[in-house]
Formats: structure tokens, sequence, C-alpha cells
């Protein structure tokens, strides 16, 4: 590809293309050729009648997805599906070692730490998150003056996420000059040194994560304000009052919202990274205490150079995602209710799979 | 209609086709000109002084031009993945610690090593016995000492070109360190484990890169001092204390009477302090690991693109004009390697005496080049800090340093 881009590259040189454009236009090249023989090929296969109208139609439109997907998605997973048999630094040619790099993922220390921490992590933060947020979103769903006021309050700490949110909680939990221990010791409390213990590096990352609850707490609203009235006037009528409606009105509604949160909420755990990278860049999560799986491999792959390694390990965490997601679709037959399916049956469809 | 679309796309792919079937660029811009693209890391400030050198280059080398590629973070990764992508650059900024890891992505090149003064710079760019990167600067490490401080605690101002000794360093911060709270002053800014190692005569490893000796005494003895000098009661801010705090400032503002791991880019800075109140000392002992950073010529570079690169690195690492760039004022990438430049480089700040920064450069004690050392370093960094009172631990750096050997062997052993 790399060849066929500076071939491209040299041929809009001759034509006098000023430097700056040669790349994206050898990229518009490809692309047009490639969409061009997708059409071509569509066209003669419309002409031989082997395939309707509407087929083709639907092939070219969708085209692009595909193409984009073979391209920067599926064509890279193939990739580091090979390189997790391989031995490679990048820079020396790659390796056939076979299982060599699943093999040392099974006896790896390192390893072990890292599904530890991602693990406690994802089986913490998202039951805290999912409740917190639900609170938040039954609390901002009640009728008073005011409260979109609220609403954006809670939702604005969404909009700083990711490394700058890192860097503002290094400084609110440090140790000596932090926000935290500064207002435990106006209670004559000496905090503890949070990210910079080994002991408390985790659960101070847990606390951080629950200061972007307002994304999450958009969706419920929006799922709370898509329960019908009625439900509510006919328990009402039958005498419940409000914690039997949040029981069996509220939750039993929403509880497909909270499914997608949960499923969205435990697969980014899994993948949690900047937290551990910035962090731990800063001097904090000592003995490992932040080694999140992400960022084990990113180690892997881009300090100790082990390319091959790096993608076994993705592939492993692939299949542990996989596996949990799957546990929790399966479970959801409990205590997800949709009103176009029949809970008992889906029920007994799990039990007999 | 169809058919005309049919024959476009047929035209356009023999169009491609053609394309790259053509000959390569040879690096060559506008008629007899050779451009070749150069990375570097570094701060805003380092990257104006390395500009500052290329234009030098290109007023003196008019036939050559030099792109710079200015990574300013997580460079080693970036520079990895463009040389794995087949976009290497042409000339490569590497460290001398890096080389084991990126030889192989480079050209062997011819280094005159007459040059240098340095015998540890003369040593830098080699790895497995050929030269693979033109040294051109170098980053040595000293202390830097506010002679108020002394004069108040009543002990001798160090000398600027003898090195105390590890003892007498540890003495001399104990006395200095004074008051509380807020009004606390350290004897020394925190030490930092492998600069110290060095310091007590240790090593990472021996001599010929195959033995792990960092839990011998002296590795020992360097780890018990890190974690006494933190201790309560003890002569430097702990790491909660020190952490996201410029301790250069804190030397500034009174608060530190000695600040190790005093590299070039604090040259910039404490000139533009008062500098007949600060001195620049050796490290103690046999001082720090030095940095020295070197130029790679990119193995798939074309011969022009060599030829050029070659000519860029000889006026990089050898011409006055180039060297005399190193450090000023305004910034300090590091000490000149050669001598000619030397005296332009003391005249940044002649009080606070840069000589150190020389003999540091001149007597540097070198590490031996080891495959997969970033693994190695990281996973005994890891383990010594959450073991050992260096980190998070409690265990005594004693029992711990010979069992963090025996691990680093094994790996070493394995890489070899």
């Amino acid at each position: 590809m790399s060849g066929i881009m500076d071939g491209l590259a040299g041929f809009l040189e001759r034509l006098h293309v000023a430097e700056g454009l040669r790349p994206i236009l050898s990229l518009v090249i490809i692309l047009a050729i490639v969409f061009g023989l997708i059409g071509a090929g569509l066209w003669g296969a419309l002409r031989a009648r082997w395939i309707s109208r509407n087929t083709a139609a639907f092939w070219l439109f969708v085209s692009p997805w595909i193409v984009g997907f073979v391209i920067f998605t599926g064509g890279p997973m193939v990739y580091s599906l090979i390189l997790s048999f391989m031995d490679w630094d990048l820079i020396d040619p790659a390796k056939f070692t076979g299982l060599a790099n699943y093999k040392e993922a099974l006896s790896d220390p390192a390893l072990g730490q890292s599904i530890k921490v991602t693990l406690t992590y994802a089986v913490v933060s998202v039951p805290l998150q999912t409740v917190l947020s639900l609170g938040v979103a039954l609390l901002m769903n009640v009728r008073v003056r005011g409260v979109n006021v609220f609403r954006t309050i809670w939702y604005l700490p969404s909009l700083v996420t990711g490394v700058a949110q890192a860097v503002l909680f290094i400084w609110v939990f440090h140790p000596s000059y932090g926000l935290v221990n500064g207002l435990l010791r106006l209670f004559g409390v000496d905090g503890p040194k949070w990210l910079f213990d080994a002991d408390w590096a985790l659960p101070a990352v847990i606390l951080m994560s629950l200061w972007t609850v307002g994304g999450n707490m958009i969706i419920y609203l929006a799922g709370l304000q898509d329960v019908p009235k009625s439900l509510y006037e006919a328990a009402a009528i039958d005498g419940a009052g409000r914690r039997h409606s949040l029981w069996h009105i509220t939750l039993p509604q929403v509880s497909p919202v909270i499914f997608f949160n949960v499923v969205t909420g435990l697969i980014g755990a899994m993948q949690t990274f900047t937290q551990g990278y910035v962090v731990t860049h800063n001097g904090g999560g000592p003995s490992d205490s932040l080694l999140f799986y992400v960022l084990y491999l990113y180690q892997n792959a881009f300090s100790f150079f082990q390319m091959g390694y790096a993608s076994a390990l993705a592939w492993i965490l692939f299949a542990m995602i996989m596996v949990l997601t799957a546990l929790v679709f399966r479970g959801s037959a409990f205590w997800v209710y949709y009103e176009s399916q029949r809970p008992k049956e889906r029920r007994r469809r799990v039990h007999v799979s | 209609m169809h058919r005309k679309a049919l024959a476009a796309v047929t035209a356009a792919s023999f169009l491609a086709l053609a394309a790259c079937s053509s000959e390569p660029s040879d690096g060559g811009g506008s008629a007899g000109t050779t451009t070749i693209s150069y990375a570097f890391w570094g701060t805003t400030d380092e990257a104006a002084t390395m500009k500052a050198m290329i234009a030098a280059f290109e007023k003196a080398n008019p036939t050559i031009k030099v792109e710079p590629n200015w990574i300013q973070s997580d460079y080693e990764q970036k520079l990895q993945t463009s040389i794995a992508g087949g976009d290497a650059p042409t000339v490569s900024e590497i460290s001398d610690t890096s080389l084991p890891s990126f030889a192989n992505a480079f050209k062997q090149v011819e280094v005159d090593k007459s040059v240098y003064y340095s015998p540890a710079v003369q040593r830098a760019g080699t790895f497995g016995g050929a030269d693979y990167a033109v040294p051109f600067v170098a980053k040595s490490k000293v202390m830097a000492i506010a002679k108020d401080a002394f004069d108040k605690a009543g002990v001798a101002v160090p000398s600027g070109a003898t090195p105390m000794t590890t003892a007498d360093f540890v003495a001399a911060a104990k006395k200095l360190t004074s008051g509380s709270g807020s009004k606390k002053v350290y004897g020394s800014a925190p030490l930092w484990y492998d600069g110290w190692l060095i310091a007590e005569g240790g090593s990472y490893y021996s001599a010929d890169g195959k033995q792990c000796t960092m839990g011998n005494p002296d590795g020992i003895r360097a780890a018990q001092t890190v974690v006494d000098a933190v201790k309560a009661g003890g002569f430097a801010p702990n790491q909660a204390d020190a952490q996201g705090q410029d301790m250069f400032q804190w030397l500034a503002d009174g608060k530190l009477a000695m600040l190790t791991d005093f590299g070039p880019w604090n040259i910039a800075k404490i000139t533009a302090l008062d500098t007949s109140k600060f001195l620049l000392v050796p490290m103690p002992g046999k001082g720090e690991p030095m940095e020295v950073d070197s130029l790679g010529i990119a193995k798939d570079a074309s011969e022009a693109e060599t030829a050029a690169a070659k000519t860029f690195t000889k006026f990089m690492s050898s011409t006055p004009d180039a060297q005399n760039l190193l450090a000023t004022t305004e910034s300090a990438l590091g000490i000149p390697v050669i001598k000619g430049s030397l005296d332009a480089f003391k005249s940044i700040a002649p009080k606070v005496n840069l000589q150190a920064f020389i003999d540091a450069v001149t007597n540097a004690v070198t590490t031996p080049a080891v495959k997969d050392k970033v693994r190695i370093e990281s996973a005994f960094s890891g383990d010594l800090n959450s073991r050992t009172a260096i980190g998070s631990g409690t265990e005594d750096p004693a029992v711990v340093l010979p069992q963090l050997q025996a691990e680093c062997q094994k790996l070493l052993d394995a890489a070899q």
C-alpha cells in the first residue's frame, strides 16, 4: 500500500501538483479506482442479470462502509491476529513463533495483575456508575422550577474527560496540596496518599469515574421520560406508593436502558487506558496498582516493542470481553423487560440452551 | 454512457499502475536540491535550538534542504512506528540508551572520533562493535547549590572541580536541613536511584553487559541512601511533597540547598537568576549517568539522501557553527561535544561554573548497551518501587535487591 501511495505521489510530482496535496490526492485516486471497480462490477452483474437493481443499489450504497471497515478495522484486525503468532519489534523482520505469545501470557505475572486491576475496576465502577447516574436521572426527572439548570450542571463534567480529567484529579487527590485531603484536614482527618498509595490508587480512579455520570444520566432521563404516565396513574389508583411505583413500573420500564448502559459501560471499563497511563506517567499508581489491561498491552507494544505479544494480548482481551458480554446478555433474560417479548419464554430459552 | 464510465475506470487503473511502476523520488526537490527529513524530540525551546542549527546548516549547504520533524512526545514510539510503516526520517536523533533497539534501522556510518574530547561521547554511537550513529550532543548532570544556605548552616561550599564523596554529601545535606512547615529548608532534592547507583560506584550491568549487578553492595548502599533521604526527619522532601513540584523553583526560592540531577535544560533558567548566589559543582561520588544523543541515517535512504545526510551529521557533530548553538541563554539542548565550542558554552553564565558540565562529560561513566533495556529496567524499577521505600513498599533493600538482580539476570539472558 505504501509503495502504491509513493508511486502515485511520484506521479503527481511529475504533474507539478503541490507537495502538500500529493498524499490526499493519492488517497482520493485510490478510492476513486476502488469505487470505480465496485461500480463497474455491479454494473456488469446487473447487465448479466445476476443481481437485481435493488441488490445492486444496496451494495453500491453500503460499499463506503464496507471499504472503510476492510481498510481501517477488518484489515488491521486480521493483521494483528497474524502478528499474534509472531515475534516482531517493528524494526527487524517478524519471525513466526506459533503459540509462544499465548503461552507466555499464561505465565506472565504482570498480565495477571492487569486482569485483576481491570476486572476489579469494571466490577466496582460499572454498578456504582449505574446506581448514581440512575439516581440522579430520577431526581432530574422531577418537574420543579429550574430543573434544566441542574441537568446542565450534572452534565457539564462529562465534557471534561480523558487526559484533562486525569490531570485534574491528580491535583484533586494530591496527598499534600490536593482538594480532597485539604477538606479532610478541616475535619482533623489525615487523608491517604490516594493515587500514590498502592491500596488507594484504584479506589481513587473508581471515584474519578463517577465524575462523568452525567452522560449516562441523559440516557436514563430519556428512558424515564418514555415511561407511559398511564402506568403510574393505574398504579396510583391501585394504591401504590412511590417506592412500589419505582420498583414495579419505573425500573422494569427503563431496564433495557440500564442493560444498554451496563453492557457499554462494561466494555468501556475493560478498555480503560487513559487514567492508568496519565497517572502512572506522573509518578502515581505504585506497585502496578493501576496497571490496566490495555495499559499493559500498550506498554508491550510501544515501550517494550513486542508487537507480537501485544497483539496476542489484544485477542485475549477481545475473547474476555466477548465472554463477559455474552454472560450479561444471557443474564438479561432475568431482569430486562421488553414489552414486545414474553419474559418467561426468554428465561426458558436460556435454561434450554 | 456506461461504456464511457467503464473506460474511464480502466484508464484510471492504468494510470495508477503506471504511476506505481514509475521511478521513486530520490529526495530530489527543485533542480540540484536534495531534501532530507530530520526527526528529533524536545521542548519548544529545544526545538527552536534545533531549528536554528538546521537553518545554519542550510545556509552553509544551500543545495540541501532539511525538513524538520519535531516529535514532541512519545518520540521512540512514533519513530519506531514510522520505520515500520516504511516512512523512516532520513536522519533521526537517537539517545545512546535507545540505540540498541534502533541500530538495525540505521546505516552503518563512519565516525571521526578524533573530533570528540570525551571517551564516553566517542563510544555513544557504537553498538555491537559498529558505528550506527554520529554523536552530536551530551547531556551530563551536575549539582546546583545555593551558596546562602551553606553560609547560614556554616557548611563549606563544595569544590567546583572535585566531587564530594557520597558520605560527605549526606552529612552536608543533613546539616543544611532546617525549619519546619512552610519554612522548612531541605538539604537536597529527592535522590534518583538510577543516578545514585552510579554515584555510589554501582551499575545496572557489568562492563560487558552480560551480568546484572544492581544487587551488589554498591546498589544496596545507594538504595538505602535514597530511602533514608526521604523518611521522616530525612534531608529531602518525600515523594508526596515533591510530586508535581518544580525542584528548580524550590532552589530559587531558598527551599532547597542542593539540587541534584541538574541537567543542561536548567542552564537557561539559572542564567535568568542572580548567578552569584548559585554554583554548579560535580555530582557526588562517581557522578550520574550521562545521555549522549546521536544522529542515525535511515537504512532505506537513497544514495543522494545518504550523501546529504552524511553532510548534515558531519555539520551538526563537528562544526562550531552548529555546536555553538547547542546552548544559549534562551535554551540549552546540551553540552557541545567538540573542544572548539567549549569556551562559547562557558561564556553563557561565567559565574556559575559551567565547567562542571564539561568535566561531567569528560569523566562520565558509561553503561553498556543492552538489548531489551527498557523492558528489563521497567520490570526492575516497578518491583523496586513497589517493594521498598524508594516507592511505596516497606521491605529492606538489602533483601529485595539481590532477588531483583536474579530476576534481571533471567530477562537479560533471555534477551541475549
